[in-house]
Protein backbone atom coordinates (compact mmCIF):
# COMPACT_ATOMS: atom_id res chain seq x y z
CA UNK A 1 0.00 0.00 0.00
CA UNK A 2 1.31 3.49 -1.01
CA UNK A 3 0.21 6.50 1.61
CA UNK A 4 0.49 10.08 1.28
CA UNK A 5 2.31 10.52 4.28
CA UNK A 6 2.86 14.36 4.30
CA UNK A 7 2.13 17.41 1.76
CA UNK A 8 2.50 20.55 1.97
CA UNK A 9 1.04 23.93 0.00
CA UNK A 10 0.99 27.24 -1.10
CA UNK A 11 -1.68 29.05 -2.84
CA UNK A 12 -3.87 32.34 -2.11
CA UNK A 13 -7.24 33.16 -2.61
CA UNK A 14 -6.54 36.90 -2.66
CA UNK A 15 -6.94 38.49 -6.29
CA UNK A 16 -4.82 41.10 -7.62
CA UNK A 17 -5.84 43.19 -11.02
CA UNK A 18 -3.39 42.95 -13.58
CA UNK A 19 -3.89 45.73 -15.73
CA UNK A 20 -0.46 46.88 -17.63
CA UNK A 21 -1.21 43.58 -19.73
CA UNK A 22 -3.26 43.45 -23.27
CA UNK A 23 -6.04 41.60 -21.63
CA UNK A 24 -6.37 43.19 -18.35
CA UNK A 25 -7.46 40.15 -15.65
CA UNK A 26 -7.13 39.22 -11.86
CA UNK A 27 -4.63 36.71 -11.04
CA UNK A 28 -4.11 35.14 -7.53
CA UNK A 29 -0.56 36.59 -6.64
CA UNK A 30 1.87 35.94 -3.93
CA UNK A 31 3.54 39.19 -4.25
CA UNK A 32 6.94 38.29 -2.16
CA UNK A 33 7.65 35.59 -5.19
CA UNK A 34 8.55 38.36 -7.44
CA UNK A 35 10.92 39.82 -4.92
CA UNK A 36 14.29 40.35 -7.18
CA UNK A 37 12.73 39.10 -10.24
CA UNK A 38 12.93 42.35 -11.89
CA UNK A 39 16.65 41.95 -11.73
CA UNK A 40 16.58 38.15 -12.94
CA UNK A 41 18.58 37.54 -9.79
CA UNK A 42 15.35 35.53 -8.36
CA UNK A 43 12.70 33.46 -10.47
CA UNK A 44 8.97 33.83 -8.94
CA UNK A 45 8.05 29.94 -9.77
CA UNK A 46 11.60 29.03 -7.96
CA UNK A 47 11.14 31.01 -4.98
CA UNK A 48 7.18 29.96 -4.42
CA UNK A 49 8.55 26.37 -5.00
CA UNK A 50 10.81 26.64 -1.98
CA UNK A 51 8.49 28.09 0.46
CA UNK A 52 7.25 24.27 0.25
CA UNK A 53 10.74 22.45 0.90
CA UNK A 54 10.12 23.22 4.51
CA UNK A 55 12.54 22.21 6.87
CA UNK A 56 9.66 20.13 8.70
CA UNK A 57 9.71 18.09 5.68
CA UNK A 58 13.37 17.95 4.91
CA UNK A 59 14.24 16.64 8.00
CA UNK A 60 11.41 14.35 8.09
CA UNK A 61 12.79 12.57 4.90
CA UNK A 62 16.67 12.42 6.25
CA UNK A 63 15.78 11.89 10.13
CA UNK A 64 13.39 8.54 8.54
CA UNK A 65 15.54 6.53 5.84
CA UNK A 66 13.35 4.09 4.02
CA UNK A 67 14.80 0.69 3.38
CA UNK A 68 14.20 0.35 -0.54
CA UNK A 69 14.72 3.69 -2.79
CA UNK A 70 13.58 6.84 -3.07
CA UNK A 71 12.49 8.47 -5.94
CA UNK A 72 12.11 12.79 -6.47
CA UNK A 73 10.16 13.86 -9.29
CA UNK A 74 9.36 17.67 -10.43
CA UNK A 75 6.34 17.62 -12.13
CA UNK A 76 6.63 21.26 -13.59
CA UNK A 77 3.68 21.59 -16.25
CA UNK A 78 4.36 23.32 -19.07
CA UNK A 79 8.18 24.32 -18.42
CA UNK A 80 8.37 26.57 -21.76
CA UNK A 81 6.00 29.39 -20.26
CA UNK A 82 8.70 32.58 -19.43
CA UNK A 83 7.12 35.58 -19.71
CA UNK A 84 10.12 37.13 -21.92
CA UNK A 85 8.53 35.61 -24.69
CA UNK A 86 5.67 37.10 -25.06
CA UNK A 87 4.50 38.83 -28.24
CA UNK A 88 3.50 41.83 -26.02
CA UNK A 89 6.07 41.53 -23.30
CA UNK A 90 8.33 44.67 -23.99
CA UNK A 91 7.72 46.78 -21.52
CA UNK A 92 10.31 46.22 -18.88
CA UNK A 93 8.61 48.19 -16.38
CA UNK A 94 5.46 46.35 -16.44
CA UNK A 95 4.42 44.86 -13.24
CA UNK A 96 4.95 41.58 -14.10
CA UNK A 97 8.14 41.49 -16.21
CA UNK A 98 11.27 39.67 -15.39
CA UNK A 99 14.23 39.03 -16.15
CA UNK A 100 15.81 35.30 -15.82
CA UNK A 101 19.37 35.42 -15.64
CA UNK A 102 20.58 31.59 -15.36
CA UNK A 103 17.61 29.76 -17.93
CA UNK A 104 18.73 26.53 -18.24
CA UNK A 105 18.21 26.14 -14.18
CA UNK A 106 14.45 27.70 -14.40
CA UNK A 107 12.22 24.55 -14.73
CA UNK A 108 14.34 22.02 -15.72
CA UNK A 109 15.65 18.86 -14.15
CA UNK A 110 18.98 20.69 -13.40
CA UNK A 111 16.22 22.25 -10.95
CA UNK A 112 14.99 19.17 -9.84
CA UNK A 113 18.37 17.97 -9.03
CA UNK A 114 19.16 20.80 -7.27
CA UNK A 115 15.91 20.66 -4.93
CA UNK A 116 16.47 16.37 -4.73
CA UNK A 117 19.73 16.92 -3.19
CA UNK A 118 18.68 18.53 -0.47
CA UNK A 119 16.52 15.13 0.72
CA UNK A 120 19.42 13.47 -0.55
CA UNK A 121 18.01 11.40 -2.97
CA UNK A 122 19.93 9.53 -5.10
CA UNK A 123 17.89 6.65 -6.68
CA UNK A 124 15.49 9.06 -9.11
CA UNK A 125 15.64 12.50 -10.37
CA UNK A 126 12.89 13.58 -12.95
CA UNK A 127 11.09 15.83 -14.58
CA UNK A 128 7.22 16.30 -16.18
CA UNK A 129 6.34 18.48 -18.53
CA UNK A 130 2.40 16.99 -19.10
CA UNK A 131 1.10 20.88 -18.35
CA UNK A 132 -2.04 21.20 -16.63
CA UNK A 133 -2.35 17.94 -15.92
CA UNK A 134 1.59 17.34 -14.25
CA UNK A 135 1.39 16.62 -10.76
CA UNK A 136 -1.38 13.77 -11.24
CA UNK A 137 -0.10 12.78 -14.17
CA UNK A 138 2.94 12.09 -12.01
CA UNK A 139 0.95 9.61 -9.86
CA UNK A 140 1.43 6.89 -12.63
CA UNK A 141 5.26 7.14 -12.23
CA UNK A 142 5.16 7.34 -8.86
CA UNK A 143 2.97 4.59 -8.57
CA UNK A 144 5.12 2.76 -11.43
CA UNK A 145 8.42 3.29 -9.22
CA UNK A 146 6.55 2.01 -5.91
CA UNK A 147 5.46 -0.56 -6.86
CA UNK A 148 7.50 -2.10 -10.32
CA UNK A 149 10.97 -0.90 -9.20
CA UNK A 150 11.95 -1.14 -5.70
CA UNK A 151 10.92 2.38 -4.19
CA UNK A 152 9.80 3.06 -1.01
CA UNK A 153 9.59 6.97 -1.20
CA UNK A 154 8.96 9.10 -3.76
CA UNK A 155 8.89 12.81 -3.44
CA UNK A 156 6.71 14.64 -5.69
CA UNK A 157 7.36 19.35 -5.98
CA UNK A 158 4.82 20.89 -8.35
CA UNK A 159 4.52 23.96 -9.27
CA UNK A 160 4.96 26.44 -12.50
CA UNK A 161 5.45 29.64 -14.46
CA UNK A 162 1.68 30.15 -14.20
CA UNK A 163 1.19 33.92 -13.96
CA UNK A 164 3.42 35.80 -16.18
CA UNK A 165 2.64 38.56 -18.88
CA UNK A 166 3.01 35.39 -21.16
CA UNK A 167 0.50 33.15 -19.70
CA UNK A 168 -1.77 36.35 -19.12
CA UNK A 169 -1.75 37.20 -22.45
CA UNK A 170 -2.02 33.48 -23.98
CA UNK A 171 -5.10 32.43 -22.04
CA UNK A 172 -6.87 35.65 -21.79
CA UNK A 173 -6.63 35.75 -26.03
CA UNK A 174 -7.97 32.14 -25.84
CA UNK A 175 -11.14 33.53 -23.76
CA UNK A 176 -10.21 30.72 -20.85
CA UNK A 177 -9.50 33.06 -18.18
CA UNK A 178 -12.03 35.85 -16.76
CA UNK A 179 -11.00 39.37 -18.26
CA UNK A 180 -11.61 42.25 -16.71
CA UNK A 181 -14.45 43.98 -18.65
CA UNK A 182 -16.33 40.55 -18.49
CA UNK A 183 -16.10 40.95 -14.45
CA UNK A 184 -19.71 42.78 -14.37
CA UNK A 185 -21.62 40.28 -15.88
CA UNK A 186 -19.58 36.71 -15.03
CA UNK A 187 -17.54 35.37 -11.99
CA UNK A 188 -15.11 31.98 -11.84
CA UNK A 189 -17.37 29.07 -11.28
CA UNK A 190 -17.45 25.60 -12.94
CA UNK A 191 -20.74 23.44 -14.24
CA UNK A 192 -22.77 26.62 -14.35
CA UNK A 193 -24.75 28.34 -17.41
CA UNK A 194 -23.99 31.88 -16.18
CA UNK A 195 -20.90 31.81 -14.32
CA UNK A 196 -17.77 30.58 -16.28
CA UNK A 197 -13.94 30.55 -16.44
CA UNK A 198 -11.36 31.04 -14.01
CA UNK A 199 -8.16 33.46 -13.37
CA UNK A 200 -4.58 32.27 -12.86
CA UNK A 201 -2.79 31.63 -9.55
CA UNK A 202 0.44 31.06 -8.17
CA UNK A 203 0.70 27.23 -6.50
CA UNK A 204 3.02 25.27 -5.39
CA UNK A 205 3.04 21.63 -3.40
CA UNK A 206 5.08 19.02 -2.06
CA UNK A 207 3.80 15.66 -1.47
CA UNK A 208 5.60 12.39 -0.13
CA UNK A 209 4.39 9.18 -0.84
CA UNK A 210 5.71 6.00 1.27
CA UNK A 211 5.27 2.72 1.69
CA UNK A 212 4.72 1.98 5.70
CA UNK A 213 7.68 1.72 7.49
CA UNK A 214 8.69 2.41 11.03
CA UNK A 215 9.33 6.14 10.83
CA UNK A 216 6.00 6.87 9.23
CA UNK A 217 3.89 9.72 10.75
CA UNK A 218 -0.13 9.23 10.23
CA UNK A 219 -0.67 9.57 6.74
CA UNK A 220 -3.14 12.09 5.43
CA UNK A 221 -4.23 9.64 3.00
CA UNK A 222 -4.04 5.93 1.31
CA UNK A 223 -3.02 5.92 -2.26
CA UNK A 224 -5.31 3.60 -4.43
CA UNK A 225 -4.22 4.05 -7.96
CA UNK A 226 -3.41 6.64 -10.97
CA UNK A 227 -4.17 6.54 -14.60
CA UNK A 228 -3.58 8.80 -17.74
CA UNK A 229 -5.15 8.69 -21.17
CA UNK A 230 -5.07 10.62 -24.09
CA UNK A 231 -8.68 10.96 -26.29
CA UNK A 232 -9.02 10.36 -30.12
CA UNK A 233 -8.92 13.96 -31.01
CA UNK A 234 -6.80 15.76 -33.75
CA UNK A 235 -6.67 19.18 -31.72
CA UNK A 236 -4.17 19.33 -29.24
CA UNK A 237 -5.92 22.15 -27.91
CA UNK A 238 -9.29 20.59 -27.48
CA UNK A 239 -11.13 18.49 -25.67
CA UNK A 240 -13.67 16.38 -26.85
CA UNK A 241 -17.51 17.41 -25.55
CA UNK A 242 -18.09 13.59 -24.98
CA UNK A 243 -15.46 13.87 -22.18
CA UNK A 244 -13.38 10.53 -23.41
CA UNK A 245 -10.26 11.34 -22.19
CA UNK A 246 -11.48 12.02 -18.65
CA UNK A 247 -13.43 8.87 -19.18
CA UNK A 248 -10.24 6.27 -19.80
CA UNK A 249 -8.39 7.87 -17.27
CA UNK A 250 -11.29 7.47 -15.23
CA UNK A 251 -11.69 3.68 -15.76
CA UNK A 252 -7.89 3.24 -16.36
CA UNK A 253 -7.36 4.64 -12.49
CA UNK A 254 -10.84 2.27 -11.07
CA UNK A 255 -9.15 -0.92 -12.82
CA UNK A 256 -5.83 -0.06 -11.54
CA UNK A 257 -7.22 0.50 -7.85
CA UNK A 258 -9.50 -2.74 -7.94
CA UNK A 259 -12.37 -0.27 -7.12
CA UNK A 260 -15.79 -0.30 -8.83
CA UNK A 261 -17.94 2.94 -9.94
CA UNK A 262 -19.82 2.60 -6.92
CA UNK A 263 -16.45 3.01 -5.15
CA UNK A 264 -16.43 6.62 -5.58
CA UNK A 265 -18.27 9.15 -3.34
CA UNK A 266 -16.34 12.67 -3.94
CA UNK A 267 -14.59 14.32 -7.48
CA UNK A 268 -12.22 16.91 -7.10
CA UNK A 269 -12.52 18.03 -10.93
CA UNK A 270 -10.49 19.92 -13.08
CA UNK A 271 -13.73 22.05 -12.87
CA UNK A 272 -11.91 25.07 -15.10
CA UNK A 273 -15.32 26.37 -15.88
CA UNK A 274 -14.94 26.86 -19.64
CA UNK A 275 -17.71 25.35 -22.03
CA UNK A 276 -15.58 22.61 -23.17
CA UNK A 277 -14.15 21.47 -20.06
CA UNK A 278 -18.01 21.96 -18.21
CA UNK A 279 -19.23 19.55 -21.14
CA UNK A 280 -16.62 16.98 -21.46
CA UNK A 281 -15.66 16.72 -17.68
CA UNK A 282 -19.16 16.64 -16.68
CA UNK A 283 -20.70 14.22 -19.46
CA UNK A 284 -17.74 11.81 -18.17
CA UNK A 285 -18.71 11.60 -14.74
CA UNK A 286 -21.78 10.99 -15.21
CA UNK A 287 -20.92 8.19 -17.27
CA UNK A 288 -18.32 6.47 -15.67
CA UNK A 289 -19.39 7.32 -12.08
CA UNK A 290 -22.58 6.05 -10.36
CA UNK A 291 -23.46 8.43 -6.81
CA UNK A 292 -20.96 10.96 -5.93
CA UNK A 293 -20.56 14.91 -4.98
CA UNK A 294 -17.99 16.88 -6.87
CA UNK A 295 -16.16 20.30 -6.34
CA UNK A 296 -13.97 22.65 -7.78
CA UNK A 297 -10.77 24.85 -6.15
CA UNK A 298 -9.45 27.00 -9.48
CA UNK A 299 -12.46 29.60 -7.87
CA UNK A 300 -10.69 29.69 -4.59
CA UNK A 301 -6.59 29.78 -5.85
CA UNK A 302 -7.01 30.23 -9.17
CA UNK A 303 -5.81 27.68 -12.17
CA UNK A 304 -2.11 26.90 -10.68
CA UNK A 305 -1.79 24.72 -13.98
CA UNK A 306 0.99 22.15 -13.47
CA UNK A 307 0.40 22.01 -9.63
CA UNK A 308 -2.98 22.26 -9.39
CA UNK A 309 -3.52 18.35 -9.47
CA UNK A 310 -2.14 17.38 -6.45
CA UNK A 311 -2.45 20.83 -4.65
CA UNK A 312 -6.09 20.90 -5.28
CA UNK A 313 -6.32 17.20 -3.54
CA UNK A 314 -4.40 18.54 -1.26
CA UNK A 315 -7.35 21.37 -0.26
CA UNK A 316 -10.02 18.36 -0.70
CA UNK A 317 -7.92 16.39 1.88
CA UNK A 318 -7.58 19.54 4.42
CA UNK A 319 -11.88 20.15 3.53
CA UNK A 320 -12.28 16.01 4.14
CA UNK A 321 -10.46 16.59 7.37
CA UNK A 322 -13.64 19.19 8.51
CA UNK A 323 -15.86 16.96 7.08
CA UNK A 324 -17.03 18.65 3.99
CA UNK A 325 -17.03 18.70 0.70
CA UNK A 326 -16.64 22.67 -0.17
CA UNK A 327 -19.35 24.30 -2.67
CA UNK A 328 -18.12 25.40 -6.41
CA UNK A 329 -18.29 29.00 -5.17
CA UNK A 330 -20.58 31.01 -7.45
CA UNK A 331 -22.91 28.46 -8.99
CA UNK A 332 -25.95 30.34 -9.77
CA UNK A 333 -27.92 27.31 -10.17
CA UNK A 334 -29.01 24.99 -7.08
CA UNK A 335 -27.03 21.55 -7.89
CA UNK A 336 -26.98 18.07 -5.49
CA UNK A 337 -23.70 17.14 -7.45
CA UNK A 338 -21.41 19.57 -8.87
CA UNK A 339 -22.01 21.48 -5.42
CA UNK A 340 -23.75 24.62 -4.85
CA UNK A 341 -23.81 24.31 -1.21
CA UNK A 342 -20.94 23.12 0.94
CA UNK A 343 -22.18 18.86 1.51
CA UNK A 344 -21.10 16.84 4.57
CA UNK A 345 -18.48 14.64 3.30
CA UNK A 346 -19.61 10.94 2.67
CA UNK A 347 -17.55 7.82 3.03
CA UNK A 348 -16.04 6.07 0.30
CA UNK A 349 -13.36 7.19 -2.31
CA UNK A 350 -12.40 9.86 -3.99
CA UNK A 351 -10.74 10.55 -7.24
CA UNK A 352 -8.88 13.77 -8.27
CA UNK A 353 -8.73 14.72 -11.85
CA UNK A 354 -6.45 16.95 -14.00
CA UNK A 355 -6.30 17.91 -17.91
CA UNK A 356 -3.94 19.28 -19.93
CA UNK A 357 -3.38 20.99 -22.73
CA UNK A 358 -1.72 18.57 -25.36
CA UNK A 359 -4.38 16.04 -25.02
CA UNK A 360 -3.43 14.83 -21.96
CA UNK A 361 -6.53 13.28 -18.30
CA UNK A 362 -5.08 12.34 -15.52
CA UNK A 363 -7.30 10.50 -12.79
CA UNK A 364 -5.78 9.73 -9.11
CA UNK A 365 -7.80 7.62 -6.29
CA UNK A 366 -7.18 8.23 -2.39
CA UNK A 367 -9.10 7.16 0.43
CA UNK A 368 -9.07 8.91 3.49
CA UNK A 369 -9.39 5.59 5.76
CA UNK A 370 -6.02 4.94 6.62
CA UNK B 1 32.24 46.97 2.60
CA UNK B 2 32.94 43.84 4.53
CA UNK B 3 33.80 41.40 1.22
CA UNK B 4 33.34 38.22 3.62
CA UNK B 5 30.54 39.58 4.79
CA UNK B 6 28.71 40.23 1.47
CA UNK B 7 29.28 37.35 -0.29
CA UNK B 8 27.69 35.51 2.94
CA UNK B 9 24.68 37.85 2.05
CA UNK B 10 24.72 36.64 -1.70
CA UNK B 11 25.28 33.32 -0.72
CA UNK B 12 22.10 33.13 2.14
CA UNK B 13 19.91 35.25 -1.13
CA UNK B 14 20.65 32.40 -3.78
CA UNK B 15 21.06 29.03 -1.97
CA UNK B 16 17.72 27.44 -0.98
CA UNK B 17 19.19 25.49 2.13
CA UNK B 18 22.55 26.73 3.76
CA UNK B 19 23.02 23.10 5.92
CA UNK B 20 26.47 22.29 3.65
CA UNK B 21 27.26 26.05 3.50
CA UNK B 22 30.60 27.01 5.36
CA UNK B 23 30.29 30.89 6.60
CA UNK B 24 33.96 31.77 5.10
CA UNK B 25 35.91 33.65 8.00
CA UNK B 26 38.99 34.43 6.13
CA UNK B 27 39.79 36.07 2.26
CA UNK B 28 42.04 32.80 1.92
CA UNK B 29 39.15 30.54 2.04
CA UNK B 30 39.05 28.13 -0.67
CA UNK B 31 36.08 28.26 -3.21
CA UNK B 32 36.25 23.99 -3.50
CA UNK B 33 33.05 22.82 -2.38
CA UNK B 34 34.32 20.40 -0.01
CA UNK B 35 35.90 23.88 1.41
CA UNK B 36 32.67 25.92 1.16
CA UNK B 37 29.94 23.79 0.72
CA UNK B 38 28.83 25.54 -2.43
CA UNK B 39 28.25 23.50 -5.38
CA UNK B 40 29.28 25.00 -9.05
CA UNK B 41 25.32 26.27 -9.38
CA UNK B 42 25.30 28.08 -5.72
CA UNK B 43 28.48 29.48 -6.68
CA UNK B 44 27.26 30.82 -10.36
CA UNK B 45 24.53 32.48 -8.88
CA UNK B 46 26.11 33.91 -5.84
CA UNK B 47 28.85 35.03 -7.69
CA UNK B 48 26.25 36.71 -10.65
CA UNK B 49 24.86 38.29 -7.39
CA UNK B 50 28.10 39.88 -6.24
CA UNK B 51 28.58 41.29 -9.78
CA UNK B 52 25.12 43.18 -9.93
CA UNK B 53 26.06 44.63 -6.58
CA UNK B 54 29.44 45.86 -8.06
CA UNK B 55 27.60 46.92 -11.03
CA UNK B 56 30.29 45.06 -13.00
CA UNK B 57 28.13 44.19 -16.88
CA UNK B 58 27.59 40.06 -17.69
CA UNK B 59 30.03 39.07 -20.39
CA UNK B 60 30.27 36.04 -22.45
CA UNK B 61 33.14 34.62 -20.61
CA UNK B 62 32.67 34.53 -17.43
CA UNK B 63 35.79 34.19 -16.21
CA UNK B 64 36.11 35.18 -12.22
CA UNK B 65 38.78 33.67 -10.84
CA UNK B 66 37.62 31.51 -8.16
CA UNK B 67 41.04 29.93 -6.47
CA UNK B 68 40.12 32.02 -3.00
CA UNK B 69 37.43 34.82 -1.46
CA UNK B 70 40.29 36.97 -2.21
CA UNK B 71 40.93 36.55 -5.93
CA UNK B 72 36.80 36.96 -6.38
CA UNK B 73 37.09 40.47 -4.24
CA UNK B 74 39.86 41.43 -6.14
CA UNK B 75 38.46 41.20 -9.61
CA UNK B 76 35.50 42.73 -8.64
CA UNK B 77 37.41 45.46 -6.89
CA UNK B 78 39.15 45.77 -10.60
CA UNK B 79 36.13 45.90 -12.40
CA UNK B 80 33.36 47.30 -10.20
CA UNK B 81 31.62 50.23 -11.36
CA UNK B 82 29.42 51.55 -8.41
CA UNK B 83 29.79 50.69 -4.39
CA UNK B 84 28.07 50.52 -1.33
CA UNK B 85 29.23 51.93 2.50
CA UNK B 86 27.48 48.85 3.69
CA UNK B 87 26.51 45.41 2.45
CA UNK B 88 22.79 46.36 3.61
CA UNK B 89 22.64 49.32 1.90
CA UNK B 90 24.08 47.13 -1.22
CA UNK B 91 21.74 44.18 -0.87
CA UNK B 92 18.53 46.80 -0.86
CA UNK B 93 19.47 48.14 -4.27
CA UNK B 94 19.85 44.81 -6.30
CA UNK B 95 16.04 44.74 -6.68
Amino acid sequence: MIYLSKFVLSSTEHTTLVSDVPFPQHAHIIPSTFRRAKSGMKYPPHTLLETVVTDEAVNYVLDNPVQGKTGFIFAAGNQGWMNNNGRYDKDDTAELHYKVKIPFIVLTNIYAGRIASIFHVHDHVSTDASACASSLKVMMDVQNLMNNFGFDRVIVLSGEDSVNNLTLEFFGEAGASLQHKDEGEMQPSAFDSTNKGFFLGQGAVLSIFEKEHRGMVYPEAKFLGAYTSAEDNTNPLGQRSDGQGYSKSIEGALHIAKLTKDDVTVVKTHGTGTDVNNAAEKTALMRSLNTFVATSYKQRIGHTMGASGLLETGLLLNDLKRGIVPQILNRTEADDVFLSYDAPAPQGAFLSLAAGMGNVYSAALFSTEV
Amino acid sequence: MDFIELFDACVKETKPRLDKYTTPTSLDTTLKEEDIGLDSLDLTLSLILVMDVYGIPETQDFNIPTESLKAVMDYMHENKTRDFDSVEAAMKEVV
